[in-house]
């Protein structure tokens, strides 16, 4: 039974990349290249990198702990059998980091993410998910509000690990925060809206990529503040770099936006995604990119309305 | 007013609409009845510039689709979304500021919660309510009467009554005879992707009968005395 579960998973997971465009034997050469990289991250960056491999799985068992999935498991295994599952899947999406952050010697941060990993098996049963979960972006709707509810526990992490980071004196840390942030903001714009939705819209095509664009800016920043007041009060001398990491981020919300809807109404596919994580890794490069995407998704906009 | 000329759709070979003309006055009602499949809902899709289509569709305010409120059969929810940033989204989308939510919300909906945990006659609701709340001049109600409840079906009535007064065009598809009968001065018989016949108020009764003879009657006989 819970052979048939996974075997069905794998299913799914070579339907997605076949979906992307891509080949489906590129799936175990991609996760040995993703590990294989990753350690070399962790290695040349014991601190930051650890603290990031565990901040993305941390993502991934929030996103399996998901009520309305689990309450759908419990409908289909007997309860013992679907503590098995939840386990398994929780271990199995963060085998490979476990195995990374032994080899790197991050021993307790293993540990803390084995615990995780325990820990978000019970997670439905607290009903959390079932509740609405407050965001400071009601009126001003949509992207900042499910994205901000699908990873709030990741900001609340982050936010912590700034502040424990500031009575540890490590600015780099909180640095490196706030662009986990930026990023973050950033997958709230992977999934496009319906069409329905989209269709609603009066707004002319430039004037509604500028409004989105402006919403999102004061909504990142809305985001950062906390950490930007952070490091304004304990190292005001060094304000500044803060806000290159807030300017960086600024810069890359027209990118996604006017990228989102340049290919509108599809999502962005592997080659687009690719373009992103070129963009992210070099960032001056987002600057050249931005005026293509922008004019494409003013055009694609006018051709919709 | 909203004017059809020659409006034709299809899909593949598969004609769906043929050569509809209409034309749709302020201040009206008009309820749009057919079996399944004949042509309501891609009709109202073409009305609404979700599907390319031959012919001309013309409206006295430009462009139609920024003064149309599109109620779907089904309507769709983002998940996650609560019921209030639903209504903000739409009302956004239309730059419409809207105060005091709380004293509009006369269907009494749970605004606060996810609209994930609404039942489907509340899920209809909130898309009323927002669609009401957009201030548009024409309706387009497919199916409004679905799933829900007696007390809001008869303040759902008494909305299209005032919308009329208002001078808006109201467009609606229902299966409930009934309420079409209540709310709507003329009503369109779709037949197989093309209006058969337009009936005034005075004769909704004979075409209600003759429906209820035509499909109803003989439906009923082929399951219970197929021979």
């Amino acid at each position: 039974m819970i052979a048939n579960y996974f075997k069905l998973q794998v299913k799914i997971l070579k339907r997605y990349i076949v979906e992307a465009g891509l080949p489906v034997f590129i799936l175990y050469p991609a996760l040995i290249l993703l590990y294989t990289v990753l350690y070399q991250f962790v290695r040349l960056y014991p601190t930051w990198g650890a603290y990031l491999l565990v901040m993305a799985n941390f993502q991934y068992l929030f996103s399996l702990s998901d009520f309305k999935r689990n309450d759908f498991l419990k409908t289909v295994f007997p309860k013992a059998l679907y503590y098995k599952v939840r386990l398994l899947e929780n271990v199995f999406i963060s085998f490979g980091s476990l195995i990374i952050l032994c080899l790197n010697g991050n021993y307790l941060i293993a540990v803390a993410l084995l615990s995780f990993c325990i820990l978000f098996i019970f997670t439905s049963a607290a009903s959390i998910w079932k509740r609405s979960i407050p965001t400071p972006f009601t009126k001003k709707p949509f992207e900042f509000i499910l994205g901000f509810r699908r990873t709030w526990l990741l900001l609340l992490l982050l936010y912590i690990i700034s502040t424990i980071a500031s009575t540890a004196n490590n600015l780099n840390l909180i640095l490196f925060c706030m662009f986990c942030i930026c990023l973050c903001c950033i997958f709230y714009y992977q999934t496009p809206e319906p069409i329905l939705v989209h269709w609603n819209q009066s707004r002319k095509a430039t004037s509604f990529l500028h409004h989105k664009i402006g919403r999102a800016v004061a909504q990142l920043s809305l985001l950062l503040c906390p950490l930007l007041l952070l490091v304004a009060v304990c190292y005001p001398e060094e304000l500044y770099k803060a806000l290159i990491v807030w300017l960086l981020g600024i810069i890359l919300i027209p990118f996604i936006i006017s990228l989102k809807y340049a290919v509108f109404p599809r999502a962005i596919n592997a080659t687009e995604a690719t373009v992103l994580s070129l963009c992210i890794i070099f960032h001056p490069l987002i600057l050249a990119v931005i005026p293509y995407y922008y004019f494409k998704a003013v055009h694609n906009l006018k051709r919709l309305a | 007013m909203i004017q059809i000329f020659n409006l034709s759709k299809s899909y593949g070979n598969k004609e769906v609409l043929q050569e509809i003309n209409a034309t749709f006055d302020s201040g009206k009602v008009y309820g749009i009845v057919g079996e399944n499949g004949a042509g309501k809902t891609t009709l109202f899709r073409c009305i609404a510039g979700l599907e390319q289509h031959e012919g001309v569709i013309n409206s006295d305010k430009t462009p139609l689709k920024n003064h149309l409120g599109l109620l779907t059969s089904e309507p769709y929810y983002l998940p996650k979304m609560t019921g209030e940033e639903y209504i903000y989204l739409l009302t956004d989308a239309r730059q419409i500021k809207i105060r005091s939510l709380k004293e509009r919300n006369i269907f009494q909906l749970p605004l606060k919660e996810y609209v994930s945990n609404y039942s489907t006659g509340m899920k209809k609701k909130l898309a009323l309510t927002a669609v009401l709340l957009q201030n548009n001049d024409y309706f387009i109600l497919d199916e409004p009467y679905n799933g829900i409840d007696l007390e809001s079906s008869v303040v759902l009535t008494e909305v299209i009554h005032r919308l009329r007064t208002l001078g808006k065009t109201i467009l609606i598809s229902s299966h409930i005879f009934s309420t079409l009968r209540e709310s709507c001065d003329h009503i369109l018989l779709l037949v197989d992707g093309k209006i058969n016949k337009t009936v005034d108020k005075e004769r909704f009764q004979e075409l209600e009968q003759e429906m209820k003879e035509k499909i109803i009657q003989k439906d009923i006989d082929k399951l219970i005395n197929p021979e």
